[in-house]
């Protein structure tokens, strides 16, 4: 086993309650390798989600692709567990995380919740009887900003979006690009600022090597008001957000760059056309925010570019891998799309 | 006497245990202060720093047991040095059963409850203690005075 991997499962299992956590010490190495997701059920089969291909595991702990009445499952007070250690003991504390339905535990590794939300004056305060878990595992790939950077990053800073569907890679690419811009890619080293609001782009103890002396992390602040203290005290060249999509962030970012600083922010959706369908991120497009929006695959083509649209000078532009060419008109602009 | 002195401890340490209960509220309610930072500064504090049983939490919690198993277990081995009774080792083990695992206002809640009730168990305690002072102090002059009278 290497030890990334190492490093990746002590984090994962020490979250798990031991009857599961004994199931995956006697997974080979090759599929834990290849997991990139855990999914857990109250009452239900655990699955477990990797690019190729998602398989269950027998209650005797051996692989299967086969749905029966032998899957090892896990219960609902299981899962409550799960929750109360990756919160560290502390519900008190990730009040608002449960509230946003994801927790992010040691490592950067991401649980998203699935349960009854609770409620006070119409507002949602809390969550309650936890009926699935979605347990995302991070990984560091080396050299995943490869592309990127030679797309966005060739002749100087620029303002960039990065784009895709869930799990086609935008925080680990993102996360790549901080640190390589702060390295000194573009000749010099950058002053980066990376607004972590969930603390998984750099938690703590993780990504720490080769991270450079100009590379800045408001970990836990809001991206409104991590920019906004960004701008004023840090004095970056360029800030770097993880999914964007409230208004404020939108506000936020549009006020950062009239104040001078670039910007590299990421964004659900899983091609050019729903980016722009994005009611809160119509601003961003009608100020002409971002001088490249690159479009990221999943599956096969995790982390890699699919799509380019480049906002130019007379609001056209470019090129890309696209599947179909065209031309886009969107709030009076056009975009041209190159095909494959 | 020895007695008496005995249940005068009982009441300390439960008494003991409700400031602790009641620190710990305090920094769950207007800080919403983690656990482990919370261990760590209630073992560092001056009130506590003398206070095994916290050390014990702590020093459980952050070996990788689990906040109620590092709970109960620092109990087992801090409760055959005091003067705790099942009463109050029920208790304060029942306390351990939400400790952290509710949000702001559940942990309130628990910690109002328990504060509640080891006042209770103490108060009770204190007139115990009270009583059988008082019992002990007559029958000593009682025997004082039977002993003259079988002198003379």
């Amino acid at each position: 086993m290497d030890a990334q991997i190492q490093e990746e499962f002590i984090q994962i299992s020490a979250i798990l309650p031991k009857r599961i956590r004994e199931l995956f010490f006697n997974l080979p190495p090759s599929l834990l390798n290849s997991l990139i997701e855990l999914r857990l059920r109250a009452n239900g089969p655990m699955l477990l989600v990797s690019p190729a291909r998602s398989f269950y595991l027998t209650v005797g702990g051996k692989p299967t692709y086969m749905r029966s009445e032998h899957l090892f499952c896990t219960s609902q007070h299981e899962l409550q567990d799960i929750v109360t250690h990756a919160c560290g003991y502390s519900v008190h504390s990730h009040q608002e995380d449960l509230k946003n339905g994801c927790l992010t535990v040691a490592g950067g590794h991401r649980i998203g919740l699935c349960g009854t939300a609770v409620t006070e004056n119409g507002k949602i305060i809390g969550i309650r009887e936890i009926s699935a878990l979605n347990i995302r595992i991070a990984k560091e790939i080396p050299n995943a900003a490869r592309e990127t950077l030679l797309l966005g990053f060739q002749s100087g800073l620029q303002n960039l979006l990065l784009v895709g569907a869930p799990m086609s890679g935008k925080t680990t690419v993102l996360r790549a690009l901080a640190t390589e811009l702060a390295n000194g890619y573009i000749g010099t080293p950058v002053k980066c600022t990376v607004i972590d609001e969930r603390s998984e782009l750099f938690p703590a103890t993780r990504f720490e090597s080769g991270r450079g002396n100009t590379l800045d992390i408001l970990s836990g602040y809001s991206k409104a008001e991590g920019i906004s203290l960004a701008v004023r005290a840090l004095s970056p060249d360029i800030i770097f957000c993880d999914e964007i999509g409230s208004s404020e962030d939108v506000g936020a970012i549009a006020e950062g760059v009239r104040c001078g600083v670039k910007f590299v922010a990421t964004a659900h959706a899983d091609s050019i056309e729903t980016l722009y369908a994005r009611q809160s991120l119509k601003p961003l497009f009608a100020d002409k925010i971002f001088d490249t929006v690159l479009v990221l695959g999943t599956k096969e083509q995790v982390g890699k570019v699919t799509g380019i649209v480049k906002a130019g000078e007379q609001d056209v532009e470019i090129c890309g891998g696209s599947a179909d060419s065209g031309l886009l008109h969107l709030d009076g602009r056009a975009f041209v799309r190159a095909g494959a | 006497m020895h007695l008496s002195a005995q249940v005068r401890k009982r009441v300390r340490e439960t008494e003991k245990f409700v400031r602790l209960l009641t620190a710990i509220q305090t920094q769950i309610e207007y800080a919403l202060t983690p656990t482990d930072s919370l261990l760590q500064k209630l073992s560092e504090s001056e009130e506590f720093q003398n206070f095994s049983f916290i050390h014990l939490v702590a020093q459980q919690f952050f070996n990788g047991d689990s906040l109620q198993t590092a709970w109960n277990t620092a109990l087992q081995k801090y409760a055959p040095s005091s003067a705790l009774q099942s009463q109050e080792k029920e208790l304060i083990s029942a306390f351990s059963e939400s400790f952290g695992s509710t949000d702001k206002y559940g942990q309130r809640a628990n910690c109002t409850f328990f504060i509640t009730q080891l006042e209770m168990q103490a108060d009770e305690l204190r007139k115990t203690a009270q009583t059988k002072s008082r019992l002990y102090c007559t029958l000593g002059i009682l025997s004082g005075i039977f002993f003259t009278i079988l002198l003379l």
